[in-house]
Formats: structure tokens, C-alpha cells, sequence
């Protein structure tokens, strides 16, 4: 790594090592840094995006309930809901559903990881093990599978859905007191279509920004769930090696996230061209 | 058709009640064009929206009711038990369209499919233009297309407020034109809500001034425009820009609206009013008609 | 005087705010008086009591060395408040630096200021503050640094935005008449209005700022054990739950918890309070 050298020959070196797909090489585990990322990257998205996806199931419905009976029991639960998921750290809510539902109920599995230590995985495919599952018809796998990520999951997907349901409460309220919302009641327009085929669409636009920050804010999140469920993910990964010193894995991590950060981002612009028109063709 | 009877509605707010409505009375009948006239806070807004059933929760009747073909309703659009067919044009009218919507697919919401390319023409759009969207139409188009959207609901009374502020002038006449044919051809009254007295003097059968909340003069057009009674109507005439031969010339009306928050006199011009005696002050003017259909709510009129 | 007023009047309408204001304020009070309301030392070990559930005697419990947990958490109580109150002060001092020259001057200044706060901003927070502690070294101090340093952009983007917006406001240019300096017109005229908005977010990130230290410590950077700190306890607690001592882990995170659900309902109170004056 010529650690001796200047800083910028070393910044140098790491570039043109880079342009080569060459990351380094991990102290802790031997391995080039690269074939670490590629095989534990599919573990933490199989995670975030599954915790993102309950993140906006649960907070999208919540946020929306909440504007529309504004000031009501439900609004006020459902802004305390959102709050108090807003204090609890990663770590703490994971531990307390293992608790819950590991020790005093017993229906789920011990948090060691992705599937049960004794049993098989199934073939590697894409890395997914709940497409993995499908694909090779293993339903078993898939099934525990899925139940190992149940509890990793939901204990991140709270961490985003306190901002989430704010947003969506937040926005649903603008759109609700606009123009064009009074204009489409003068039209005597059925109240369903009303609110969610005009109201939410355009309330929709700010959220999905939020959901790119949420995105990279559960990144964060991901390294504290990932040791809690000793999930084999890149960010157990980045831990180990921000801990020995293992200062190329460190920098692998440190790439991976941006570059993640950065396809998600152009995701959600993607997705705001398609909901939003105007941005779409006024050039 | 459409009968407000001694209608009150205040608003509570932080600051305090604003009893924004004083006793108005106000009549319909089926196709004519009634102008709505007033400076900015007057309520002439709110009236119009408590007429179409759009004001929101915080608004509530102090007093009087509204009638329609003789039935009492609310003002809450949605809560009333029989819908009244009155439909309304925004002042804004980009602000009024849903901006991720083809203007197509708004129409057909409201009048269905088959209607939209008879609603287009009948507003003197081109039916090809329903694929656009909102912000791909000018001001004036915008405006038409608020039109069609009102009149696919079929309404016996368009409510129009302030259609074409933010309009040029000739879309202005344009637009005025439109409204004016739309209205005879199917028997539609009209309700034309606006600051601009000359515009009412030219497009409307009637007109009834409004300040502060109250009505104070309610004469047919031409009789307004020539000869009010209402000191008010008459200094609101006397502004006008087209009296004026220079800049010099130019006059509004003196004073400020009164707060409606606060105390107010039984006669809210007063304060603001060369004609002010001791008995404006006993008691709130009566609406009287000073000669065939042109009522005045003063003790010392003009005439 | 305004102010004070407003903010009492908004409380007697909201009993919520009111509530957790006094939660925060016993808080307060425990960290400061922790050590002579505790009747352990927390750090005295004592394996023959180790793991005993919570009890008269012990009302948290003890934990696996056989320390009172009660104790513990008032001392990490301290701990954890310090380091908050820390971190947020100095990156309050340095973002509002920031956002108010950024803001009041605009142009280059403006720029270059921005280019610092978006590449802090760029990164998830959270290992941006993990990576500076690790290239740093574990200790407070680090802890303290690392925290501010990641909440540093908003305060100097809300004090920014709030510059920009009165810049060129009336008595601004009043101040500059009458022969007021650029920056005595700063210090003096303009930064005082920002100040609700940086309360509202004081309270909201100060709250965020503790869950980021108890993190790191979580995780092992930071803070070392065996001083008593809530991330550090939980952790400890861990390995604990799944064999049923509970208690070891819940009670240090239940009071995280709810000193951060009090920080966090009194900046959306104080939002509420404030933002309607403002809208008026």
C-alpha cells in the first residue's frame, strides 16, 4: 500500500489501481477487497431495500391517515408512533425485537445470520437469497430465509419511518389546501379519487426525495443492525476492519457506499421524472 | 333559484372573530349575470365560496341560510343532503388544474370520456390539444379549460371569481366574451365576482356593491353606472382610471377597511364616509329600494 | 421579551411540551446531582451478585460483573448529556459561523462555505462520524469532535438560509445607514433573528447527537468500558438477551430512549409554537 510514500503518489497509485478494478488487498481476511464487497454486498440490499420498502408500506398509509383526519386520536397516535421510532437507535429496537420474538415467543429464529447454521443454502444465483430460493424452487431455504429477515428488517425499517410518515403527513397537507384540490371539490369530484389520485400523486414528489436521504441514512443505520443479527453484510464488514485498521477494506467500504449513494439517487431522479410530468418534458 | 337570506359568517382565528359576512341578502334568478363587486376584503370571496359549499371548517354561520330552488344547504360542499348544481372559476386558473394531469383526462373525470372534445370546442380549444398538460398552456387556455370543467358539471349558476385578473386585455374580452355566450346559450346564470367596476358595467344585467362584509347598493348596470346612490359606489365609480384625464386626476377611495376582527360601527363605511351623521351610527342601514329594483343600504344617499 | 412570551403561551395551550419539559428537566437534574443520589459505585465489581434481576435491593438489576445498573445509568446519564451539550454548543458555535458569513456575504465566500458543508453532507452521517473517531483514536474528546463535526451543516444551513432571506430587509439597510460595520450589523441585527429556528433545531439534533455517540460506543469506538455509558451498556447487555437477563441491556436503552422521545417532542412543540408566530 506504500504507506511511506507522500500522500498524493499514494492517492495516485490508488486511482490508477482503481481504473484497474484493483481495490487492495483485506489484512483481516486475505482476500482481495473487491471479492469481499461483490460477495457480501447482496446481504446488506437484500436488507436495506427490504427495510426501505416496509419503511414507505407502513409510513405512506400512516402519514396519509394522519392529514386527512388532522388533529384527530389517530393523527396524534400516529405522530407519536413516528417520533418515538425517531428516538430509538438501530441497536436498541434490534435487541428488543430479539427479545420479544426470539426469547419470549419463540417465533423467530436466533439472530446468527442469514439462515439457520445447520441448514443449506441454496444456490447462489444472485446473491439474494430470497430470489435464490424461489428460482431453485427451495422453498424451505426460502422461507427461513425470509424469516431471518424479518426481525434485521423491521428493526431498520423503523429507524425511517419517523421521517418518512412526517413527510408524507407534511406534504399530503399542502397538497390537501391547494388550488387545484378546492377547484377539483367544485367539481363535485368522489372523494376517493379526490385524495388519492390527486392529492397523494402530487404529495408523492417531496416523499420520494425523502426517500433517497432515508435510503442513505438507513445505510448508516445498517452497520449497527448488521453486528446486533450478525448479518454477513458489507457493513459487519467495514466494522471488523475499521476496528483491526485494515485500511484498504476501509476505503473498498468507503467506495461501495458512494457509489450506492450515487445509483440510488439517480433512481429517485428517474422515478421523479415519471411521476412528475414537468420535469420530464419541459426542457 | 339561488336565495341568501340575512347571511353571517364569522371566522375564529388567532387574532380573534372576524366576522367576515354581515347579513347579506342576495337573489338569483335563472340566466342572468349578476356582478359582484368590491375592493380587496370585502368578502365578496367568501361569499362566492360559501355559495359553491367551499369554505373550510373554520368558517361558521352566525346567522341566515342560503337557499337553493328552495331548499336550505350548507356550506360545506360535501356535506350537503341535495346537490346544488353551482359550479365555480378560479382566479388563478394554472393554480386551479392539477399539474401532473393531461387536461383530457381532468375533463373526462369530471364529464366523462365522450364529453371532452365537445367541452373543448364549446371553450374554443382545439380538441387535440387535450394531451397537454397544464404548464404547456398559456394563461388564457388555462382559463378556458376552467371553464370547460365547470360547465361539464352542467351547473344552473357559475360562480366566476376574478377569471380574469392576471389576464391581459384582449384575452381579458375574450374571455369575458365567452363567459357572456355560455351563459345564454344554456340558460346559465352567471355570478361574476370582481374589483374591476368597469368590467361589471359592461358584462353584467346587474350589479351589487359589497364592503367590509356588507352589501350597500344593488342596482341593474346601467342605473350603477351612471347615477349610484351608495357614497361608497360612487367614489369606487369616481376611481375608475378612465374618469381621469391625467395622473393628477387619479382618486381612491379615502381610508382604510375596517378591521373585522374588532369592534365595528353598525354602518362599517362610516369612518370612511364624507356623508357620516349621528343616526349612522344607531343603528345598521336598511336595504331599501330607492327605485324600481335598485336598493341602497344608506341613511343619506346620493340623489 | 417576545419570545418568552410567545414560547409561554404556546406552552399552556400544549400540556404535551409542557410534560416532556419537565421530563428533560428532572433529567437534568439527575445528571447533575447523579453521583449523591447513587448508592453504589459504579464501577465496583462484585461477581457473587452478578446478573441478579432487578430487586429492592438493586432496582435496575446488576450486571455481569455484578455492578448496580441503576447506578450506572445515572453516571452514563451525565456522560452521555455532556457529551451532547458538548458537541451540539460547538457545532452550533461553528455552523452558525459559517451560515452567517455564508449567508450575510453570499459570492465566493458563499461558495466555498457550501463546498464544505455539501462534502459533510455527502456522506451518511453516522460513518462519517465512525470514521473520523477510528482515524482519530478512541476517546471523548474524539466522541465530542466526531459529533459536532457531523451536525455542524445544519445548523450552518439553517442560519444561511435564514441570512439570505432578511439580507435585504429594511432594517438592514437602516443599520447600514447609520454607519453600522458589516459584521456589527451581523452580530447585532441580523443573526438574534435566526435564533428560533436554531433553537427549534437545537432540540431536534441534540437528540440525533446522542444517538450517534451511543452508537459509536455500540459498536466499539469511543468509549471504552468499563466507564458507564448507554451505548456501552447495551452492548454489554447483548450477548445477555438472548439468554433472558433482560435487564441488563433495557434499562440503559429505555432511558436513551426517552430522553431522546423528550428532546424530540419538545423541539416539535417549540416548532409548532414558534413557526405559527412566524406564519402570522
Amino acid at each position: 500500500m506504500h504507506l511511506d510514500r507522500p500522500m498524493w503518489e499514494q492517492f495516485i497509485s490508488y486511482l490508477i489501481n482503481l481504473s484497474r478494478g484493483d481495490l487492495g488487498r483485506s489484512l483481516v481476511t486475505g482476500q482481495p477487497v473487491i471479492k469481499d464487497l461483490v460477495s457480501r454486498m447482496p446481504a446488506t440490499l437484500e436488507l436495506t431495500g427490504l427495510s426501505l420498502l416496509i419503511a414507505l408500506l407502513v409510513s405512506i398509509p400512516l402519514g396519509v391517515l394522519g392529514a386527512l383526519r388532522k388533529g384527530s386520536m389517530i393523527d396524534h397516535a400516529s405522530r407519536l408512533l413516528s417520533t418515538t421510532a425517531l428516538s430509538m437507535p438501530s441497536f436498541f429496537t434490534g435487541l428488543l425485537l430479539v427479545f420479544v420474538f426470539y426469547y419470549l415467543l419463540g417465533v423467530a429464529p436466533a439472530p446468527l445470520g442469514r439462515i439457520d447454521p445447520l441448514g443449506f443454502p441454496p444456490p447462489e444465483r444472485s446473491g439474494f437469497i430470497l430470489l435464490d430460493g424461489l428460482l431453485a424452487g427451495d422453498f424451505k431455504a426460502t422461507a427461513d430465509g425470509a424469516a431471518h429477515l424479518a426481525l434485521p428488517s423491521i428493526a431498520l425499517a423503523l429507524a425511517g419511518i419517523g421521517p418518512l410518515t412526517r413527510i408524507t403527513r407534511g406534504a399530503m397537507l399542502m397538497v390537501l389546501s391547494s388550488d387545484f384540490i378546492r377547484a377539483a371539490r367544485s367539481y363535485d369530484m368522489p372523494r376517493w379519487r379526490l385524495v388519492y389520485v390527486y392529492a397523494l400523486r402530487n404529495a408523492l414528489l417531496p416523499v420520494l426525495t425523502t426517500a433517497g436521504f432515508v435510503f442513505s441514512f438507513l445505510v448508516s443505520a445498517n452497520v449497527v443492525v448488521e453486528k446486533v443479527f450478525s448479518w454477513p453484510g458489507i457493513g459487519s464488514y467495514a466494522l471488523e476492519a475499521l476496528v483491526a485498521s485494515d485500511y484498504a477494506a476501509v476505503q473498498g467500504f468507503v467506495l461501495a457506499v458512494a457509489m450506492l449513494y450515487v445509483l440510488i439517487n439517480i433512481l429517485i431522479d428517474v422515478l421523479y421524472g415519471i411521476v412528475d410530468v414537468r420535469v420530464r418534458l419541459a426542457e | 333559484m339561488l336565495d341568501v337570506r340575512h347571511l353571517s359568517i364569522n371566522f375564529s382565528t388567532r387574532r380573534g372573530t372576524v366576522k367576515a359576512l354581515d347579513r347579506i341578502d342576495l337573489q338569483i334568478v335563472p340566466g342572468e349575470i349578476v356582478g359582484l363587486v368590491g375592493e380587496s376584503g370585502s368578502g365578496k370571496s367568501v361569499l362566492s365560496y360559501a355559495i359553491s359549499g367551499l369554505l373550510d371548517s373554520s368558517a361558521r354561520v352566525a346567522s341566515g341560510e342560503i337557499c337553493w330552488h328552495g331548499n336550505v344547504i350548507g356550506t360545506i360542499r360535501e356535506r350537503r343532503a341535495t346537490r346544488a348544481a353551482i359550479a365555480q372559476i378560479f382566479q388563478n386558473p394554472r393554480a386551479s388544474l392539477n399539474p401532473i394531469m393531461t387536461i383530457r383526462r381532468q375533463l373526462a373525470d369530471v364529464a366523462g370520456e365522450g364529453q371532452v372534445s365537445a367541452l373543448l370546442e364549446s371553450v374554443r380549444i382545439d380538441p387535440s390539444r387535450g394531451n397537454h398538460y397544464p404548464f404547456e398552456l398559456s394563461g388564457g387556455q388555462c382559463q378556458r379549460v376552467g371553464i370547460a370543467l365547470a360547465l361539464g358539471c352542467e351547473p344552473e349558476l357559475l360562480i366566476a371569481d376574478e377569471p380574469t385578473t392576471g389576464l391581459d386585455v384582449t384575452t381579458e374580452a375574450a374571455i369575458m366574451t365567452l363567459i357572456r355566450d355560455l351563459s345564454v346559450r344554456r340558460g346559465m346564470a352567471t355570478l361574476l365576482v370582481t374589483h374591476n367596476l368597469a368590467l361589471a358595467a359592461v358584462h353584467c344585467d346587474r350589479i351589487v356593491v359589497m364592503h367590509a362584509g356588507q352589501i350597500v347598493e344593488c342596482a341593474p348596470a346601467d342605473r350603477l353606472a351612471y347615477a349610484p346612490m351608495h357614497p361608497y359606489a360612487d367614489q369606487l365609480l369616481a376611481s375608475v382610471p378612465q374618469h381621469s384625464a391625467t395622473a393628477e386626476d387619479l382618486r381612491t377611495v379615502p381610508g382604510l377597511l375596517p378591521d373585522l376582527a374588532g369592534p365595528l360601527p353598525p354602518c362599517r363605511f362610516a369612518s370612511r364616509c364624507s356623508r357620516h351623521q349621528i343616526d349612522c351610527d344607531e343603528a345598521p342601514p336598511p336595504l331599501v329600494a330607492l327605485a324600481p329594483a335598485h336598493f341602497v343600504a344608506c341613511r343619506h344617499p346620493l340623489c | 421579551m417576545q419570545l418568552t412570551a410567545t414560547l409561554q403561551d404556546g406552552l399552556r395551550r400544549d400540556p404535551l411540551t409542557a410534560i416532556t419539559m419537565g421530563i428533560i428537566g428532572f433529567i437534568c437534574v439527575v445528571a447533575l446531582f447523579g453521583p449523591i443520589l447513587a448508592t453504589y459505585d459504579p464501577l465496583a465489581t462484585d461477581p457473587s451478585s452478578a446478573l441478579k434481576p432487578p430487586s429492592w435491593q438493586h432496582l435496575c438489576g446488576t450486571d455481569h460483573v455484578g455492578r448496580d445498573i441503576c447506578t450506572r445509568i445515572i453516571y452514563a446519564t451525565r456522560l452521555d448529556l455532556f457529551i451532547a451539550v458538548l458537541a451540539v454548543a460547538l457545532a452550533l458555535i461553528i455552523g452558525s459561523l459559517i451560515g452567517s458569513v455564508a449567508g450575510f456575504f453570499g459570492g465566493f465566500v458563499d461558495r466555498i462555505a457550501m463546498w464544505i458543508i455539501d462534502t459533510i453532507m455527502a456522506f451518511p452521517l453516522f460513518l462519517l462520524a465512525m470514521g473520523i473517531v477510528a482515524a482519530l483514536g478512541n476517546s471523548l474528546e474524539n466522541i465530542v469532535y466526531a459529533t459536532a463535526i457531523v451536525n455542524v451543516p445544519f445548523y450552518a444551513r439553517t442560519v444561511r438560509a435564514e441570512m439570505k432571506q432578511r439580507r435585504e430587509m429594511g432594517f438592514v439597510e437602516a443599520a447600514r445607514v447609520s454607519g453600522n460595520g458589516p459584521f456589527r450589523i451581523l452580530a447585532v441585527h441580523l443573526f438574534p433573528t435566526a435564533v428560533p429556528q436554531l433553537m427549534i433545531q437545537v432540540t431536534l439534533t441534540m437528540g440525533w447527537a446522542m444517538l450517534n455517540a451511543a452508537a459509536l460506543s455500540f459498536i466499539g469506538l469511543g468509549i471504552r468500558p468499563p466507564t458507564p455509558e448507554w451505548g456501552i451498556m447495551v452492548a454489554e447487555g447483548a450477548s445477555f438477551i438472548i439468554t433472558g437477563e433482560w435487564w441488563v441491556a433495557l434499562f440503559p436503552g429505555l432511558t436513551l430512549v426517552l430522553v431522546v422521545l423528550s428532546l424530540n417532542l419538545v423541539g416539535d412543540g417549540l416548532r409548532d409554537v414558534l413557526d405559527a408566530r412566524e406564519r402570522r
